[in-house]
Protein backbone atom coordinates (compact mmCIF):
# COMPACT_ATOMS: atom_id res chain seq x y z
CA UNK A 1 0.00 0.00 0.00
CA UNK A 2 1.23 3.43 -0.63
CA UNK A 3 0.29 4.59 2.27
CA UNK A 4 2.43 2.57 4.46
CA UNK A 5 5.17 2.83 1.88
CA UNK A 6 5.03 6.57 2.78
CA UNK A 7 4.99 5.66 6.56
CA UNK A 8 7.99 3.77 5.90
CA UNK A 9 10.02 6.29 3.52
CA UNK A 10 9.28 8.73 6.60
CA UNK A 11 11.10 6.50 9.23
CA UNK A 12 13.92 4.78 7.26
CA UNK A 13 13.69 5.84 3.52
CA UNK A 14 14.34 9.11 3.15
CA UNK A 15 18.50 9.30 3.24
CA UNK A 16 17.93 7.30 0.04
CA UNK A 17 16.28 9.90 -1.62
CA UNK A 18 16.55 14.03 -1.53
CA UNK A 19 14.42 15.84 0.98
CA UNK A 20 11.26 17.36 -0.26
CA UNK A 21 12.48 20.81 -0.63
CA UNK A 22 12.23 22.65 -4.12
CA UNK A 23 15.05 25.21 -4.29
CA UNK A 24 13.57 28.74 -5.40
CA UNK A 25 15.23 31.68 -6.79
CA UNK A 26 14.31 33.90 -9.21
CA UNK A 27 16.69 36.70 -11.59
CA UNK A 28 15.09 39.85 -13.34
CA UNK A 29 16.78 39.99 -16.67
CA UNK A 30 17.57 43.47 -16.97
CA UNK A 31 18.54 45.12 -12.98
CA UNK A 32 17.73 48.78 -14.33
CA UNK A 33 15.91 50.10 -16.73
CA UNK A 34 13.46 52.92 -18.00
CA UNK A 35 9.70 53.29 -17.73
CA UNK A 36 7.96 51.81 -20.42
CA UNK A 37 10.59 49.03 -20.91
CA UNK A 38 9.62 45.55 -21.08
CA UNK A 39 11.21 42.97 -18.38
CA UNK A 40 11.57 39.24 -17.77
CA UNK A 41 11.65 37.30 -14.89
CA UNK A 42 12.88 33.99 -14.68
CA UNK A 43 11.79 31.68 -11.82
CA UNK A 44 14.16 28.82 -10.69
CA UNK A 45 13.08 25.85 -9.34
CA UNK A 46 15.48 22.78 -8.39
CA UNK A 47 12.91 19.55 -7.63
CA UNK A 48 15.21 17.23 -5.99
CA UNK A 49 15.59 13.39 -6.90
CA UNK A 50 13.02 10.90 -6.88
CA UNK A 51 10.28 13.67 -6.81
CA UNK A 52 8.12 15.59 -9.25
CA UNK A 53 5.49 18.34 -9.34
CA UNK A 54 2.25 18.89 -11.68
CA UNK A 55 2.06 20.95 -14.87
CA UNK A 56 -0.02 24.06 -15.00
CA UNK A 57 -2.15 21.34 -16.87
CA UNK A 58 -1.45 18.37 -15.39
CA UNK A 59 -4.30 16.32 -16.75
CA UNK A 60 -5.58 13.25 -14.09
CA UNK A 61 -3.72 12.67 -10.64
CA UNK A 62 -1.67 15.89 -9.74
CA UNK A 63 -2.32 19.21 -8.24
CA UNK A 64 -1.74 22.17 -11.27
CA UNK A 65 1.37 24.30 -10.58
CA UNK A 66 0.67 27.90 -10.44
CA UNK A 67 2.78 31.31 -10.33
CA UNK A 68 1.19 34.14 -9.26
CA UNK A 69 2.91 37.84 -8.88
CA UNK A 70 2.24 40.54 -6.72
CA UNK A 71 3.51 43.09 -8.45
CA UNK A 72 4.14 47.48 -7.75
CA UNK A 73 1.66 50.10 -9.51
CA UNK A 74 3.02 50.64 -12.94
CA UNK A 75 4.18 47.17 -13.17
CA UNK A 76 2.49 44.38 -14.75
CA UNK A 77 3.23 40.46 -14.93
CA UNK A 78 1.85 38.32 -18.28
CA UNK A 79 1.12 34.71 -18.20
CA UNK A 80 4.22 32.73 -16.60
CA UNK A 81 6.07 30.60 -19.35
CA UNK A 82 6.66 27.05 -18.05
CA UNK A 83 8.73 24.74 -19.62
CA UNK A 84 7.40 21.52 -21.80
CA UNK A 85 6.47 18.55 -19.27
CA UNK A 86 7.69 15.20 -18.67
CA UNK A 87 5.39 12.10 -18.65
CA UNK A 88 5.13 10.51 -15.79
CA UNK A 89 2.97 7.07 -14.78
CA UNK A 90 4.38 5.95 -11.62
CA UNK A 91 1.00 6.31 -10.00
CA UNK A 92 -1.22 4.27 -12.46
CA UNK A 93 -2.67 6.74 -14.82
CA UNK A 94 -0.75 8.97 -17.37
CA UNK A 95 0.33 12.52 -15.83
CA UNK A 96 2.13 15.64 -17.32
CA UNK A 97 5.11 16.35 -14.69
CA UNK A 98 8.25 18.66 -14.13
CA UNK A 99 11.30 16.95 -12.52
CA UNK A 100 14.68 18.14 -12.04
CA UNK A 101 15.50 22.09 -12.84
CA UNK A 102 13.06 23.91 -14.17
CA UNK A 103 12.69 27.39 -15.59
CA UNK A 104 9.75 29.93 -15.18
CA UNK A 105 9.42 32.99 -17.83
CA UNK A 106 7.21 36.04 -16.74
CA UNK A 107 6.92 38.83 -18.92
CA UNK A 108 7.00 42.28 -17.39
CA UNK A 109 5.12 45.31 -18.47
CA UNK A 110 7.07 48.63 -16.58
CA UNK A 111 4.73 51.06 -17.64
CA UNK A 112 5.49 54.43 -18.67
CA UNK A 113 4.19 56.23 -16.02
CA UNK A 114 5.86 54.35 -12.87
CA UNK A 115 8.08 56.02 -10.44
CA UNK A 116 11.80 55.57 -10.18
CA UNK A 117 13.27 53.83 -7.38
CA UNK A 118 13.50 50.29 -7.04
CA UNK A 119 10.33 47.87 -7.98
CA UNK A 120 10.12 44.47 -6.05
CA UNK A 121 8.00 42.02 -7.65
CA UNK A 122 7.18 39.24 -5.08
CA UNK A 123 5.59 35.60 -6.73
CA UNK A 124 3.60 32.59 -5.19
CA UNK A 125 4.37 29.47 -6.00
CA UNK A 126 2.20 26.59 -5.57
CA UNK A 127 2.69 22.69 -5.95
CA UNK A 128 1.85 19.41 -5.34
CA UNK A 129 5.47 17.56 -4.43
CA UNK A 130 4.93 13.39 -5.10
CA UNK A 131 6.43 10.74 -5.05
CA UNK A 132 5.19 7.79 -2.67
CA UNK A 133 3.74 10.82 -0.74
CA UNK A 134 2.46 14.64 -2.38
CA UNK A 135 2.93 17.30 -0.44
CA UNK A 136 1.35 20.80 -1.03
CA UNK A 137 4.21 23.48 -1.12
CA UNK A 138 3.52 27.29 -0.80
CA UNK A 139 6.71 29.42 -1.50
CA UNK A 140 7.25 32.76 -2.22
CA UNK A 141 10.22 34.83 -4.26
CA UNK A 142 11.17 38.12 -4.68
CA UNK A 143 13.14 39.65 -7.32
CA UNK A 144 13.86 43.48 -7.38
CA UNK A 145 15.10 46.42 -10.04
CA UNK A 146 15.65 49.43 -10.43
CA UNK A 147 13.68 51.88 -12.39
CA UNK A 148 15.34 54.60 -13.78
CA UNK A 149 15.76 56.93 -17.03
CA UNK A 150 19.04 56.00 -19.02
CA UNK A 151 19.93 52.66 -20.75
CA UNK A 152 18.96 49.03 -19.60
CA UNK A 153 21.43 46.96 -17.67
CA UNK A 154 21.14 43.61 -17.92
CA UNK A 155 21.80 41.30 -14.87
CA UNK A 156 24.79 38.94 -14.99
CA UNK A 157 22.87 36.21 -13.70
CA UNK A 158 20.57 35.99 -16.57
CA UNK A 159 20.34 32.36 -17.37
CA UNK A 160 22.45 31.75 -20.93
CA UNK A 161 19.89 30.92 -23.89
CA UNK A 162 16.41 31.78 -22.37
CA UNK B 1 27.04 20.09 9.78
CA UNK B 2 25.17 21.08 7.18
CA UNK B 3 21.41 20.95 7.73
CA UNK B 4 21.05 17.85 4.98
CA UNK B 5 23.18 16.12 6.74
CA UNK B 6 21.59 16.34 10.06
CA UNK B 7 18.06 15.50 8.49
CA UNK B 8 19.85 12.28 7.04
CA UNK B 9 21.06 11.78 10.18
CA UNK B 10 17.72 11.96 12.05
CA UNK B 11 15.88 9.89 9.67
CA UNK B 12 18.46 7.24 10.10
CA UNK B 13 17.79 7.14 13.88
CA UNK B 14 15.68 4.78 14.49
CA UNK B 15 12.88 5.65 16.62
CA UNK B 16 13.54 3.53 19.69
CA UNK B 17 16.49 5.59 19.94
CA UNK B 18 14.63 8.55 21.41
CA UNK B 19 17.09 10.43 22.74
CA UNK B 20 19.32 10.81 19.87
CA UNK B 21 16.60 11.83 17.70
CA UNK B 22 15.49 14.45 20.16
CA UNK B 23 19.37 15.72 20.54
CA UNK B 24 19.57 15.78 16.40
CA UNK B 25 16.22 17.55 15.85
CA UNK B 26 16.64 20.16 18.63
CA UNK B 27 20.09 20.81 16.41
CA UNK B 28 18.11 21.29 13.23
CA UNK B 29 15.37 23.49 14.48
CA UNK B 30 18.05 25.81 16.71
CA UNK B 31 20.05 26.12 14.02
CA UNK B 32 18.54 26.16 10.63
CA UNK B 33 15.06 27.69 11.91
CA UNK B 34 14.18 29.31 8.46
CA UNK B 35 14.73 26.03 6.41
CA UNK B 36 11.62 25.28 4.19
CA UNK B 37 12.26 21.92 5.60
CA UNK B 38 11.86 22.63 9.28
CA UNK B 39 7.91 22.62 9.29
CA UNK B 40 7.91 19.30 7.65
CA UNK B 41 10.43 18.00 9.78
CA UNK B 42 8.67 19.49 13.32
CA UNK B 43 5.52 17.63 11.73
CA UNK B 44 7.76 14.07 11.72
CA UNK B 45 9.93 14.53 14.90
CA UNK B 46 8.85 17.42 17.17
CA UNK B 47 7.93 16.33 20.54
CA UNK B 48 5.18 17.71 20.65
CA UNK B 49 3.69 17.16 16.97
CA UNK B 50 0.06 17.09 17.12
CA UNK B 51 -0.47 14.25 15.70
CA UNK B 52 1.17 11.30 17.97
CA UNK B 53 -0.15 8.35 19.73
CA UNK B 54 -1.48 8.99 23.05
CA UNK B 55 -2.37 12.55 22.32
CA UNK B 56 -5.89 13.93 21.64
CA UNK B 57 -6.99 14.42 18.17
CA UNK B 58 -6.99 18.26 17.94
CA UNK B 59 -10.57 19.90 17.34
CA UNK B 60 -11.34 19.69 13.77
CA UNK B 61 -14.46 21.41 11.91
CA UNK B 62 -15.25 19.86 7.95
CA UNK B 63 -17.65 20.86 5.61
CA UNK B 64 -19.50 17.58 4.55
CA UNK B 65 -18.84 16.56 1.44
CA UNK B 66 -22.35 15.05 0.94
CA UNK B 67 -24.00 18.59 2.03
CA UNK B 68 -21.24 21.47 2.84
CA UNK B 69 -23.69 23.33 4.24
CA UNK B 70 -23.27 20.86 7.20
CA UNK B 71 -20.34 20.59 9.26
CA UNK B 72 -18.38 17.55 10.54
CA UNK B 73 -16.40 18.09 13.91
CA UNK B 74 -15.20 15.81 16.66
CA UNK B 75 -18.45 15.83 18.47
CA UNK B 76 -20.48 14.58 15.16
CA UNK B 77 -18.07 11.11 15.92
CA UNK B 78 -17.70 10.95 19.43
CA UNK B 79 -17.67 7.76 21.44
CA UNK B 80 -17.02 5.62 17.71
CA UNK B 81 -13.26 4.71 17.08
CA UNK B 82 -12.70 6.04 13.09
CA UNK B 83 -9.81 6.30 10.80
CA UNK B 84 -9.46 9.73 9.31
CA UNK B 85 -8.06 8.92 6.18
CA UNK B 86 -6.46 12.28 4.56
CA UNK B 87 -6.12 12.31 0.42
CA UNK B 88 -7.00 14.04 -2.81
CA UNK B 89 -7.91 13.18 -6.19
CA UNK B 90 -4.89 14.53 -7.42
CA UNK B 91 -2.55 12.87 -5.35
CA UNK B 92 -1.26 9.93 -7.49
CA UNK B 93 -0.08 7.98 -4.49
CA UNK B 94 -3.63 8.69 -2.88
CA UNK B 95 -5.42 7.05 -5.66
CA UNK B 96 -3.18 4.05 -5.81
CA UNK B 97 -3.72 3.00 -2.38
CA UNK B 98 -7.50 3.06 -2.98
CA UNK B 99 -8.29 -0.55 -2.96
CA UNK B 100 -6.65 -0.85 -0.45
CA UNK B 101 -8.37 1.30 1.60
CA UNK B 102 -11.61 -0.15 0.34
CA UNK B 103 -10.53 -3.59 0.91
CA UNK B 104 -9.73 -2.33 4.45
CA UNK B 105 -12.77 -0.61 4.65
CA UNK B 106 -14.79 -3.95 4.31
CA UNK B 107 -12.56 -5.98 7.19
CA UNK B 108 -12.94 -3.37 9.37
CA UNK B 109 -16.66 -1.83 9.29
CA UNK B 110 -18.18 -4.47 10.79
CA UNK B 111 -15.99 -4.50 13.29
CA UNK B 112 -17.03 -0.63 14.25
CA UNK B 113 -14.36 1.11 12.76
CA UNK B 114 -15.78 4.11 10.98
CA UNK B 115 -14.01 5.53 7.95
CA UNK B 116 -13.76 9.27 6.99
CA UNK B 117 -12.38 10.84 4.78
CA UNK B 118 -11.28 14.55 4.33
CA UNK B 119 -10.44 15.73 0.88
CA UNK B 120 -7.26 18.36 0.19
CA UNK B 121 -8.80 18.60 -3.03
CA UNK B 122 -8.89 21.98 -4.66
CA UNK B 123 -12.60 21.78 -4.97
CA UNK B 124 -15.48 20.10 -3.07
CA UNK B 125 -16.65 19.18 -7.21
CA UNK B 126 -12.82 17.65 -7.96
CA UNK B 127 -13.82 15.13 -5.02
CA UNK B 128 -17.24 14.36 -6.14
CA UNK B 129 -16.24 13.72 -9.56
CA UNK B 130 -13.72 11.47 -8.54
CA UNK B 131 -16.22 9.57 -6.24
CA UNK B 132 -18.83 9.94 -8.88
CA UNK B 133 -16.25 8.58 -11.60
CA UNK B 134 -13.75 6.47 -10.08
CA UNK B 135 -13.92 5.41 -6.45
CA UNK B 136 -17.30 5.67 -4.72
CA UNK B 137 -15.46 5.17 -1.02
CA UNK B 138 -19.01 4.16 0.78
CA UNK B 139 -18.00 6.12 4.33
CA UNK B 140 -18.34 9.77 5.48
CA UNK B 141 -16.81 12.32 3.70
CA UNK B 142 -15.63 15.98 4.06
CA UNK B 143 -13.84 18.93 2.59
CA UNK B 144 -10.72 19.78 4.17
CA UNK B 145 -10.45 23.10 2.66
CA UNK B 146 -7.61 22.51 -0.22
CA UNK B 147 -3.89 21.54 0.25
CA UNK B 148 -3.21 24.64 1.60
CA UNK B 149 -5.85 25.11 4.59
CA UNK B 150 -4.79 26.61 7.72
CA UNK B 151 -6.72 24.21 9.75
CA UNK B 152 -5.14 21.29 7.93
CA UNK B 153 -1.38 22.87 8.15
CA UNK B 154 -2.15 22.74 12.30
CA UNK B 155 -3.50 19.67 12.15
CA UNK B 156 0.29 18.71 10.88
CA UNK B 157 -1.27 17.46 7.60
CA UNK B 158 1.21 18.39 5.27
CA UNK B 159 1.54 15.54 3.70
CA UNK B 160 -1.04 12.82 1.64
CA UNK B 161 -1.83 10.07 2.31
CA UNK B 162 -2.09 10.07 5.77
CA UNK B 163 -3.88 7.96 7.97
CA UNK B 164 -5.12 8.61 11.81
CA UNK B 165 -7.02 6.03 13.71
CA UNK B 166 -8.74 7.55 16.71
CA UNK B 167 -10.03 5.79 19.87
CA UNK B 168 -13.78 6.37 21.36
CA UNK B 169 -12.18 9.29 23.60
CA UNK B 170 -10.90 10.87 20.87
CA UNK B 171 -7.20 9.52 21.78
CA UNK B 172 -4.93 8.66 18.54
CA UNK B 173 -4.14 5.25 18.56
CA UNK B 174 -2.29 4.72 15.68
CA UNK B 175 -0.83 7.26 12.64
CA UNK B 176 0.49 6.52 9.38
CA UNK B 177 0.26 3.19 9.96
CA UNK B 178 3.28 1.70 8.51
CA UNK B 179 2.82 -2.22 8.69
CA UNK B 180 -0.50 -3.69 7.55
CA UNK B 181 -3.10 -1.75 7.89
CA UNK B 182 -5.46 -4.03 9.06
CA UNK B 183 -3.66 -6.00 11.77
CA UNK B 184 -2.62 -2.46 13.27
CA UNK B 185 -6.03 -1.37 13.22
CA UNK B 186 -7.32 -4.68 14.98
CA UNK B 187 -4.12 -4.21 17.48
CA UNK B 188 -5.52 -0.91 18.11
CA UNK B 189 -8.88 -1.83 18.89
CA UNK B 190 -8.21 -3.72 22.08
CA UNK B 191 -10.36 -2.66 25.02
CA UNK B 192 -7.62 -0.89 26.58
CA UNK B 193 -6.27 0.76 24.04
CA UNK B 194 -9.72 2.48 22.38
CA UNK B 195 -10.88 4.06 25.28
CA UNK B 196 -13.33 1.59 26.11
CA UNK B 197 -13.52 0.52 30.22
Amino acid sequence: MTGLLAACWLALGAPAQQQPVVMVSAVPEYVALAPGARQRIAVRLRIPAGWHIGWTSPGGTALPSTLAWRTPAGIGAGTAQWPAPDRDSSAGGVVLVLKGDVTIVTPVRVGPATARGVAELVGTLRWGLCSEICIPQERSVSVSFEVKNGQAERSPAWPVGL
Amino acid sequence: MQSDALTTMLYMTPSSDAQRRNELYLRLVNGYPSSPSIEFLKSQFSPNRVMQVGRHIPQYRFASLEDTTRVVTNDSLAGKVYLMHFWASWCGPCVAEMQQIQAAHDTLAPLGVEFFSISLDNSVADAQKFRADKWHMPWRHAYGGGGFSQQLRAMEILFIPRLVLVGRDGTILAVDMRDDLVATVRHALQPAATGTP
